[in-house]
């Protein structure tokens, strides 16, 4: 699927993930891998947002009213964000 | 046949060893004899009643034969480390050691069994540390502890962690602390509980694992040395801190500091420094062991982000100046920042 394909899906977090919040910075554990993660502050967000109702352009919007940012750039750094998520087993798709 | 049985108290929960030998009853002696009870030698199968304190119980096994049976194939793997290959297969975990089979952990019976034919049992340190001490610390779990790789010491009633790898400088550090009035939980393998809200370190009861090289910077350790105590790593043998230190050893404390610690290249001065939350947790993380229960690495997670969040954490580089660490962890243990 091509990414741009995401933006009007709606991602949810993993039930196998643990996550903890530290300073504005998010840990995650895949408790299927063991493998662990960090986001920085956007990506924190993105993953408090990451509820399985949201859509992909939903959020990009909202982080577009909580940040000074170019539409253009947090699209594309969002869309790569959740297809690295995808990939790590850290998010699935609700279908759309 | 006669069993020699032994019955252990380790932070409220009874660890029964049951052992088809004296050699046997040894190597489970050299993991757990700090918390020793009571000793009774007796015949025939071991019981499996209530315990002598009525605590929650463990049952250990060491028999002299070879295992009736092998690990199913269909059985996962749920921890590899250091020639050691944990299985898991519905509610029993099996033990690998260098490719060899020794034993099991029933996780609902709370039940260890280990095979050690005499022909081809390892050592008694191997036994105690590498076959019998990671099921022991497993069977541990459903009371809420968790082991870490870390040195832990006490100052004040206030434990400090100190989480590193092997060859980190571990037990330089707890020689360095206990000469200067610390005392010792563990110098390799603390064991950690949540209690109303705070993080409690627990001692696990080894002797200390000390090199050549660092008994060389102690002089007072050279002395105490066993040398029928070598371990199975040959350049460093146990050393129990009492025979040094004297009356040194504590059960348990909240932990006030967590402090990661690397050797300083060229030596020198030995400075801390915060470290942000996120990375120390992300430290923390591998130096845990897994559980075969991703319900277990859960908690044990939810564990470590709470005591990294409620807990001051450094990074170290240690020095040559060991005179000076003392002073310098009691700073860390109040809290005053970066020294």
């Amino acid at each position: 699927m091509g990414a741009s394909a995401r933006l009007h899906q709606q991602p949810r977090r993993v039930e196998q993930v643990v996550a903890s919040e530290l300073e504005g910075e998010m840990v995650l554990l895949n408790l299927a891998t063991e493998e662990y993660y960090s986001l920085n502050e956007v990506g924190t967000r993105l993953w408090d947002l990451t509820d399985g109702k949201r859509t992909v352009a939903e959020m990009i919007d909202t982080i577009l009213q909580e940040y000074e940012a170019e539409r253009a750039g947090v699209t594309e750094d969002v869309l790569a964000l959740f297809q690295e998520l995808t990939d790590e087993g850290l998010v699935a798709w609700n279908a759309a | 046949m006669t069993v020699h049985r032994v019955e252990y108290v380790l932070h409220g929960v009874s660890i029964s060893v049951a052992a088809a030998s004296r050699r046997l009853r040894a190597a489970a002696d050299e993991l757990l004899r700090p918390f020793a009870t009571a000793t009774a030698t007796a015949t025939g199968p071991a019981s499996t009643g209530s315990s002598v304190t009525g605590a929650p119980r463990i049952a250990v096994k060491l028999l002299s034969s070879a295992p009736p049976d092998s690990p199913p194939a269909r059985a996962r793997t749920w921890m590899e480390a250091d020639g050691l290959c944990l299985l898991a297969d519905g509610a029993t975990s099996y033990l690998l050691f260098e490719g060899v089979y020794y034993g099991r952990l029933a996780h609902r019976e709370r039940r260890i069994t280990l095979w050690l034919a005499r022909d081809h049992a390892p050592d008694n340190w191997t036994i105690a540390h590498m076959l019998l001490q990671p099921l022991v610390l497993e069977a541990l779990r459903p009371n809420g502890f968790i082991a870490v790789h870390a040195a832990a010491l006490v100052d004040a009633g206030a434990a400090v962690l100190f989480p590193a790898y092997s060859g980190s400088g571990k037990t330089t550090l707890a020689l360095a602390l206990l000469r200067a009035g610390f005392r010792l939980l563990s110098d390799d393998s603390p064991l950690l509980r949540c209690e109303e809200g705070l993080v409690v370190a627990y001692a696990f009861p080894e002797p200390l694992n000390v090199a050549a090289t660092t008994a060389a910077l102690f002089a007072e350790v050279a002395p105490h040395l066993p040398a029928g105590l070598q371990t199975a790593r040959a350049e460093k043998a146990a050393l129990d801190a009492r025979l040094v230190y004297g009356d040194c050893l504590a059960e348990r404390a909240p932990v006030r500091a967590v402090v990661f610690p690397a050797h300083r290249p060229a030596g020198g001065s030995t400075l801390a420094c915060p470290l942000p939350k996120a990375q120390a947790l992300l430290r923390l993380l591998p130096l845990t062991m897994t559980s075969a229960a991703p319900a277990n690495t859960s908690t044990q997670f939810q564990l470590l982000a709470h005591l990294v969040r409620d807990t001051p954490c450094y990074s170290m580089d240690t020095g040559g100046d060991f005179d000076r660490i003392p002073s310098i962890v009691r700073r860390l243990l109040r809290d005053d920042g970066a020294v």
